[in-house]
């Protein structure tokens, strides 16, 4: 059953002769078309214009040719129509015949009228008696379609017993006959075991009613459907899905229905998992959150999903059967679509594909596109399948990351670059320069704030007039900050302020700056914060409405920040600058006032000695032994005193010459004092060792000599050791050298290492050592003068070592001879 | 050396303690010397034709303490050298200054010889000696003029 309906499916086609009509021709079809004998019918004059599958096979006949050939070219005997028209009048004869393709299979043709113009054949190459068998179906099918009137009883009931579906005659709404396969497909075993039930037994009660209003519809000559599907019961009560046709048919003379059903179950399960699949199918794309636009090779869409319609505004119903040049893609991207559409054919390579589609209503959309070419089964391609994803977003959110990151880069450039300045104004010109890169500005201002006193002093301000940028006179008057309406607002808010007019007023009474006939349109205000202080006000502005946002407003307060940092650092460099000024006028000062007082000194105690050498040569005679002491004692406190005096000026003067400072070779340097000193190195038989690998230094000749003489003498003048010994080396330290005097004197106890630096301060008795105590210090001043330092270090008994660095000479030029 | 004239010398000194002790000094050398004594430079220029009249004597040195009050030495040295009587005569500048910038300065304004005050008695002895040694006979060589 299953089979045959199968087969039924497949080669419904094959009946093409339109001269089968009526009530009849559907249980005719069916039987013709399944029958295992070969049928075939001719018409008048010849032509084969119906087979059977059987009979084409037979006949070596293809579908195709049904009413173009004659059975005349099939078979090899010239006179077979002739042969077959008398072997049909006879009603049973049986004629032999060769088949043209090939002539040594025999087929026997038995041949019946069907009417008067028609000729059924029954054929076969079978041997006789199986043609005698299957002619059966052969004269009822002749019998029952050359009737042109409703048949008798009996040809019904043969029709419905023989027919190879399940038929049923109903008279009364009741079921007086049904064929084996009726029964069979109702589940019971034999027709006797379904005839003389009610019709409505079988049939489910959910489609009994409409089971019911379609017969009697039928019955009353009304139009029904050709076929329906409907459920039936089973002797066993399942229910089983069956196609259903009504026919008239006469039962006992009166007009009966005929039901013809066949089992569709297999059917109805292939096309449920179908539906399910592609409900799936659909479920799946719709689903999507990419848009899908699934189409031939050449283009045209054979479907789209939701997420399409909803992103182009294009309905699926408009979609469909669009061909290229899609409305929805951007007229400029689509000669590179369809060039890659067209690389895509031939290398079959499925990318991403970044391309603008435009919407049902206009809007551009940014979207990723990949496409895929579908193969079938053998591997050619079939569809091309285009996924489209929405990247505006991605793509807004990249052109954010790109703002944000132009403004971290200007933020990082603007502290950079202000690092590089300590000028107000130079900082206020960069600040804008940088500010202009990321914030439309057209007018730009900074107002420096004193909170002590409330008052602002415009610190430097540009103005962009029809593209020429000029920087607006600076006039440093302090103004109360209450005068400026904007700055006052910032200030009592400590918050920044956004201002968008609606509109610019053609001409203001005031002018905050610059463009008198021009009033701007988008003003920002931030406070300029050093800690938690405002020190200035910054505001850009631009003559465009609403050119800002609340972000522009973000970033100006963090660049005023950035600016307060600088102008802050800028201010204290300026103090430190005064400072450093003042105390170098005050050491001047110093210096000056030393100097003069000394000299001071100096005129009377040249009288005095001067008078006491007069007194000691010209009066002395009659002087008793105490008065030549007391002689000798001022004479002796007068060259002390003059010591102290000219330590003082040399001390007065070394720190003024540095200026002078030129290259020189220390190894000359110590020669030179070394020969100056050469009566107390002998006299002490002392031993100097200089290091001839002594570098070359930036510094005061001079004053260099009075660091060695100093070091020296004192090296020998502190020494308790029968030969004092000192050597001098020096060691290079980037851009310094730091020179060694190491003596074997009598060393300097700890606590005294700083003290002995200080004016006039002496460890040992003037008995025990001579000396004014100013050596150090000077020693000290002009180490320091040359931007060096001096350390020591001492073991008592042993000796010490000064260590002091000195400014390295370049290596290019030549030190001074 | 024994010079049959005394060198005429002009001493400019304002202190009249030191003047006293220099006075002394020159008695020291072995140079007959004739001292004319001036507290300030303008008295001196007056005697040498500062005031417009011809002057009478010339002296054949003038010692010029640098730290005069008023004008001050270096004023003093540079009117000595711009008056045509006087701009030939070797200035010999005494001073109590040892300052490098002070030496300097005398020297560039014309002085002929820098001494120190600070060397006192012995030392000025010695050096006023030094000095007369040598410009007494410069002073005694014909005159270029």
């Amino acid at each position: 059953m299953k089979s045959s309906k199968s087969r039924r499916k497949t080669t419904q086609p094959r009946v093409r002769s339109t001269s089968l009509q009526n009530v009849r021709e559907s249980i005719f079809r069916e039987i013709f078309e399944n029958s295992t004998d070969a049928l075939a019918v001719i018409e008048p004059r010849g032509l084969l214009i119906a087979a059977n599958p059987a009979a084409c096979r037979i006949l070596g006949f293809k579908v195709s040719d049904l009413g173009k050939t004659a059975i005349t070219e099939v078979l090899q005997e010239s006179d077979a129509l002739t042969m077959i028209r008398k072997a049909a009048r006879n009603g049973r004869g049986e004629v032999q015949f060769a088949l043209r393709a090939k002539p040594e299979t025999g087929i026997r043709v038995r041949p019946r009228n069907i009417g008067t113009r028609y000729v059924v054949l029954s054929l076969s190459s079978e041997p006789t008696s199986t043609v005698k068998k299957s002619s059966r179906t052969s004269s009822f099918l002749a019998q029952f379609i050359a009737a042109d009137t409703p048949d008798t009883e009996g040809y019904y009931q043969s029709i419905v017993q023989h027919s190879p579906y399940g038929v049923g005659i109903v008279f009364g709404g009741r079921l007086v006959m049904g064929n084996p396969i009726f029964a069979r497909i109702l589940g019971y075993r034999a027709s006797e075991e379904i005839e003389g039930k009610e019709i409505s037994e079988f049939v489910d009660s959910g489609s009994r009613r409409f089971f019911t209003l379609l017969s009697s519809r039928k019955v009353s000559g009304e139009s029904v459907p050709a076929k329906f599907e409907t459920q039936m019961t089973r002797a066993d009560g399942s229910l089983i899905d069956v196609e259903a046709s009504f026919t008239i048919g006469s039962y006992q003379g009166e007009i009966a229905l005929n039901v013809t059903i066949s089992d569709i179950t297999l059917r109805k399960e292939l096309e449920r998992r179908l539906t399910d699949s592609e409900r799936l199918f659909r479920n799946v794309v719709n689903s999507m959150v990419d848009a899908l636009v699934i189409t031939d090779l050449e283009g045209k869409v054979l479907d789209v999903n939701e997420e399409f319609e909803r992103l182009t505004g294009f309905s699926r119903r408009e979609a469909l059967n669009a061909t290229i040049p899609y409305p929805w893609i951007d007229e400029e991207d689509l000669r590179m679509y369809i060039s890659w559409l067209d690389g895509l054919r031939v290398k079959s390579e499925s990318r991403d594909f970044d391309l603008t589609w435009v919407s049902k209503g206009g809007k551009r959309i940014a979207v990723s596109l990949n496409t895929t070419l579908l193969h079938n089964a053998s591997g050619s391609p079939m569809l091309m399948v285009n996924i489209a994803r929405d990247i505006s977003e991605r793509q807004a959110a990249q052109e954010e990351l790109g703002r944000q990151l132009k403004r971290v880069e200007v933020l990082y450039d603007l502290g950079k670059a202000l690092g590089g300045t300590l000028d107000p104004v130079e900082i206020a010109r960069i600040t804008f320069e940088q500010l202009k890169k990321v914030v439309p500005t057209e007018a730009f201002y900074i107002d420096l704030y004193d909170e002590p006193t409330g008052q602002i002093r415009w610190l430097m301000g540009v103005d962009i007039i029809n593209g020429v940028q000029e920087e607006l006179k600076v006039h440093g008057e302090r103004i109360p900050i209450h005068e400026r309406m904007a700055n006052w607002r910032v200030v009592q808010s400590r918050r920044p302020i956004l201002e968008l007019r609606k509109s610019i007023p053609a001409r203001v009474p005031v002018v905050p700056f610059g463009n008198e006939g021009r009033a701007s349109a988008s003003l920002m205000y931030a406070p300029m914060f050093s800690k938690d202080r405002i020190i200035g006000i910054i505001s850009a502005q631009s003559y465009e409405i609403s050119a800002y946002r609340e972000d522009h407003l973000t970033l100006l307060e963090n660049i005023a920040n950035l600016a307060a940092i600088a102008l802050e650092k800028a201010n204290l460099h300026q103090d430190a600058l005064e400072k450093s000024r003042q105390i170098e006028a005050r050491n001047k000062e110093l210096d000056d006032f030393t100097y003069v007082v000394s000299h001071d000194l100096k005129e009377p105690l040249i009288s005095v000695e001067g008078y006491a050498k007069i007194i000691r040569q010209e009066h002395s005679g009659g002087f008793d032994p105490a008065a030549r002491e007391y002689m000798k004692s001022i004479l002796d406190s007068c060259g002390h005193m003059k010591g102290l005096i000219e330590d003082l000026l040399q001390l007065s003067r070394v720190g003024k010459l540095a200026e002078q400072k030129q290259r020189l070779s220390l190894y000359d340097v110590i020669r030179e004092v070394l020969e100056e000193l050469q009566f107390t190195i002998r006299e002490r038989k002392a031993q100097i060792e200089v290091d001839a690998g002594l570098p070359e230094v930036l510094g005061v000749e001079q004053h260099l000599k009075i660091v060695f003489r100093n070091l020296l003498s004192n090296g020998i003048k502190f020494c308790d050791k029968p030969v004092p010994k000192i050597s001098i080396t020096a060691a290079a330290q980037g851009s310094v050298a730091e020179i060694a005097v190491k003596d074997n004197g009598i060393g300097i106890p700890e606590e005294f290492h700083e003290k002995i630096f200080m004016i006039f301060q002496r460890l040992h008795k003037k008995e025990e050592y001579e000396g004014t105590g100013a050596g150090l210090t000077i020693v000290r001043k002009i180490i320091e003068a040359h931007g060096g330092a001096i350390r020591l270090t001492s073991a008592q008994g042993i000796g010490t070592t000064f260590f002091f660095t000195l400014p390295l000479a370049d290596k290019k030029e030549p030190a001074r001879a | 050396m024994h010079s049959p004239s005394p060198l005429r010398i002009f001493l400019i000194e304002d202190n009249s303690d030191h003047a006293k002790i220099l006075k002394w000094a020159f008695e020291q050398t072995d140079h007959p010397t004739h001292l004319t004594f001036y507290q300030d430079a303008d008295s001196a220029l007056s005697h040498l034709g500062g005031n417009g009249k011809e002057p009478s004597v010339f002296p054949d040195l003038i010692f010029l303490d640098f730290n005069l009050p008023g004008i001050g030495g270096r004023e003093a040295l540079a009117r000595l050298k711009a008056n045509k009587h006087s701009k030939d005569i070797p200035v010999i500048v005494l001073s109590s200054s040892e300052r490098e910038e002070d030496v300097r300065h005398a020297y560039e304004f014309g002085a002929s010889t820098y001494i120190s005050k600070a060397v006192i008695l012995d030392e000025l002895r010695s050096s006023l000696q030094c000095v007369l040694d040598y410009w007494s006979r410069m002073a005694r060589l014909p005159r270029r003029d």
